[in-house]
C-alpha cells in the first residue's frame, strides 16, 4: 500500500482503504440509512457524503474499525437531519401541489412488491417506523446490521445503559404491537 | 458479535423477546432487500480528492461548486411516469452546513462507467508488492452537440473507468486521463461526443507546481470549426486538471515532432485554462445527466430518479423523456441550490435537456 507522497495531491493510501470499506460497507449502511429514512437517494446521499469524509478524514483516522465507526456516527446523524429537512421540505411540497400526500419522491413500492411482501414483514416495519427515532435506530442498527450495544452507543453517542433501555422499550412496544395484531 | 443476552435488563425474562427479535430480525432483511444501492465508489473518490483532506477550515465545498446542480427529477413506476418538481424555492440550504440535505444532488453523480454495465465492486489487488494496481474511474471531458436546434458543442464529462497503479502519481493520471479523454469513439455512436484528437496519444506529461505539461503524438484531426478546436484543446485541459486536482493549475501542451500549432492554428506557446468559474458555462454544456448512466437497467417496479448538473436560466430547465423518436413526458425541473445567480447574469436563455431513456416494463 503506497503511503508516501505526504500531502501530495493524489492520496493513494486514502483511495485504498476507501475501497475496501465501500466494499465492505456501502450496501449495508445505505440500506440501514434507506430503514432510517424511506427514501433511496437520500440514502445513497448520506452514505456516499459519510465516505466521502472518511476519506478526507483518513490521515487522522488511519484504521479500518475507527473507520468505520465514523462511517457509522455520520450515517446515523445524516439520516437524522435528511428527516428534518425532509419534515421542512414536505410541508413546503404539500403546500405547493395543494395535496395532503406530499411528494411522490420517496420510494412507492409497486402494487405488485406489496403483493409479494409478507404480512407479517409489512407490519412490523410499520409497528418499527411508529416507535420514536432512538429506539427505532437502536433496533435497526441491532437487528439490522447486528452492531454491539457499544457500537450503537458509540454510533448514537449515547451510553450503553441508554441503548439498552431503548432496545428494551422499543421491543415491549414491538411485542405488545404484534401481540394485538394476531 | 455480542451476544443477544447483553440486551436483557434484570427485569424481564431470558428468552422474553426471542419472538419479537426473530420477526424483527427477519423483517429488516427483508425490507432491506428492496434496495439495491448504486455503485458510487467512483464519485466518492473523485469528490473526496476535488475537496481534498480536511483541514482547520475545511467543509464540504460541494455548495459552491461552481457549476450549479440541478436535480430532474422523474419516477418510473409500471410505466407510469410522474414528475415532482424538486425543492425549487425553498430556502436555501443552511450555509455551511456539513450534512447532506436529501433533496441537494450532488454536483457530482454517480459515476458514469463506460459501456460496461457490470456493477463491480472495488476490485483490489493484493497489498503484497509491485505492478498493484486499483480500479479508478477518471473524468474525462468530451466535445458534444447540446439539443439545441442549430448545432453547438460544448463539454461533457464522463467517468471512465480504468486501471491506475496503487501508488499512482500525479504524472500516471494527467496520462491516462488525456488519453481516455482523446478516444471519444466509445461514445460517438450513442452520445454523438466529436472526435477531435482521433489517432493522437499522449506521449508524456509533466506536473510541477505550477505547470502541468503535456506532449501530444500530434497536432489533432482535421476538419474541425474553429469553436470545437478550442473546445476540444479546453476538453484536455479541463481532464488535466481535474486528474491533478489543484485547480487551475495552467496546462501547456508540446507536439511531438516540433508542431507549434494544434490543429494547425492553435499556437502551443500560449498556457490554458479552464475560464473562472463564473464563466464555465463558456466550456461546459448546460446540462449534465449523471445519473442513470448509459445502458443503465432498473427493475420494473422500481422508481428512477434522473440527476444531473445544469447552469440554466433562472434555474429552470425544461426535460423530455423520448422512447424512440417519441416524445413520453415533458416538464419542468428547477436546480435545488442557489448557485443560479452567475448564469443569470450571464443572460442564458432556458435550455432543454433531452433525456433518452429505454423503459423497461
Amino acid at each position: 500500500m503506497a503511503e508516501r507522497d505526504p500531502g501530495g495531491d493524489t492520496r493513494p493510501a486514502a483511495d485504498v482503504a476507501i475501497a475496501e470499506l465501500y466494499a465492505a460497507h456501502w450496501t449495508g449502511l445505505v440500506r440501514l440509512a434507506w430503514l432510517l429514512l424511506r427514501d433511496d437517494l437520500a440514502a445513497e446521499e448520506v452514505v456516499q457524503d459519510a465516505f466521502i469524509a472518511v476519506h478526507r478524514r483518513w490521515d487522522s483516522l488511519r484504521s479500518h474499525e475507527s473507520a468505520a465507526a465514523y462511517l457509522r456516527r455520520t450515517v446515523v446523524n445524516g439520516a437524522r437531519s435528511g428527516l428534518r429537512h425532509r419534515g421542512v421540505e414536505e410541508r413546503y411540497l404539500s403546500r405547493e401541489q395543494g395535496e395532503p400526500g406530499g411528494p411522490a419522491r420517496r420510494t412507492e413500492a409497486s402494487a405488485e412488491s406489496h403483493a409479494l411482501e409478507s404480512e407479517a414483514t409489512s407490519s412490523m416495519i410499520e409497528a418499527l417506523g411508529r416507535l420514536p427515532q432512538r429506539q427505532r435506530e437502536v433496533l435497526t442498527m441491532r437487528y439490522y446490521l447486528d452492531l454491539s450495544e457499544a457500537e450503537i452507543a458509540d454510533a448514537l453517542g449515547i451510553s450503553a445503559g441508554t441503548v439498552t433501555a431503548h432496545a428494551h422499550r422499543g421491543l415491549a412496544a414491538l411485542r405488545d404491537r404484534m401481540e394485538v395484531a394476531r | 458479535m455480542s451476544d443477544r443476552t447483553e440486551f436483557l435488563h434484570p427485569d424481564f425474562e431470558p428468552g422474553e423477546f426471542d419472538r419479537v427479535e426473530r420477526q424483527l430480525r427477519q423483517s429488516l432483511v427483508q425490507e432491506a432487500r428492496k434496495v439495491s444501492p448504486g455503485d458510487r465508489l467512483d464519485a466518492i473518490l473523485h469528490e473526496a480528492h476535488e475537496a481534498g483532506p480536511v483541514t482547520a477550515t475545511g467543509g464540504p465545498r460541494r455548495w459552491l461548486a461552481p457549476v450549479a446542480a440541478a436535480a430532474l427529477v422523474a419516477a418510473i413506476a409500471g410505466g407510469a411516469w410522474w414528475a415532482t418538481q424538486d425543492s425549487g424555492g425553498t430556502p436555501s440550504p443552511p450555509a455551511g452546513s456539513p450534512s447532506a440535505s436529501p433533496t441537494v444532488p450532488s454536483p457530482t453523480g454517480p459515476p458514469t462507467s463506460a459501456p460496461s454495465t457490470a456493477q463491480t465492486s472495488p476490485t483490489q489487488s493484493s497489498t503484497t508488492g509491485g505492478g498493484a494496481t486499483v480500479q479508478a474511474a477518471l473524468p474525462a471531458y468530451f466535445v458534444g452537440p447540446v439539443g439545441d436546434a442549430k448545432p453547438t458543442y460544448k463539454l461533457f464529462r464522463q467517468f471512465v473507468r480504468t486501471s491506475l497503479p496503487a501508488d499512482a502519481t500525479a504524472v500516471d493520471r494527467v496520462v491516462k486521463a488525456v488519453g481516455l479523454a482523446m478516444d471519444a469513439q466509445p461514445y460517438s455512436n450513442t452520445a454523438g461526443y466529436l472526435q477531435p484528437w482521433s489517432g493522437t496519444t499522449v506521449s508524456t506529461a509533466t506536473v510541477t507546481s505550477d505547470t502541468i505539461d503535456v506532449e501530444l503524438s500530434g497536432p489533432g484531426a482535421e476538419g474541425f470549426t474553429p469553436e470545437v478546436q478550442r473546445l476540444a484543446v479546453q476538453s484536455l485541459v479541463w481532464t488535466a486538471q481535474a486528474a491533478v486536482g489543484r485547480g487551475a493549475l495552467p496546462v501547456q501542451f508540446h507536439i511531438a515532432g516540433g508542431a507549434t500549432e494544434l490543429f494547425g492554428t492553435i499556437s502551443t506557446a500560449q498556457s490554458f485554462t479552464r475560464p473562472p468559474a463564473d464563466e464555465s458555462w463558456r466550456d461546459l454544456a448546460p446540462i449534465w445527466v449523471t445519473a442513470p448512466t448509459t445502458d443503465q437497467v432498473f427493475a420494473a417496479s422500481s422508481p428512477v430518479t434522473v440527476k444531473g448538473e445544469a447552469t440554466v436560466f433562472e434555474a429552470t430547465l425544461q426535460w423530455e423523456l423520448d422512447r424512440g423518436t417519441t416524445k413520453v413526458k415533458a416538464g419542468t425541473a428547477m436546480a435545488t441550490v442557489p448557485l443560479l445567480i452567475l448564469f443569470v447574469l450571464s443572460g442564458r436563455q432556458l435550455v432543454t435537456g433531452i433525456m433518452q431513456g429505454a423503459l423497461k416494463g
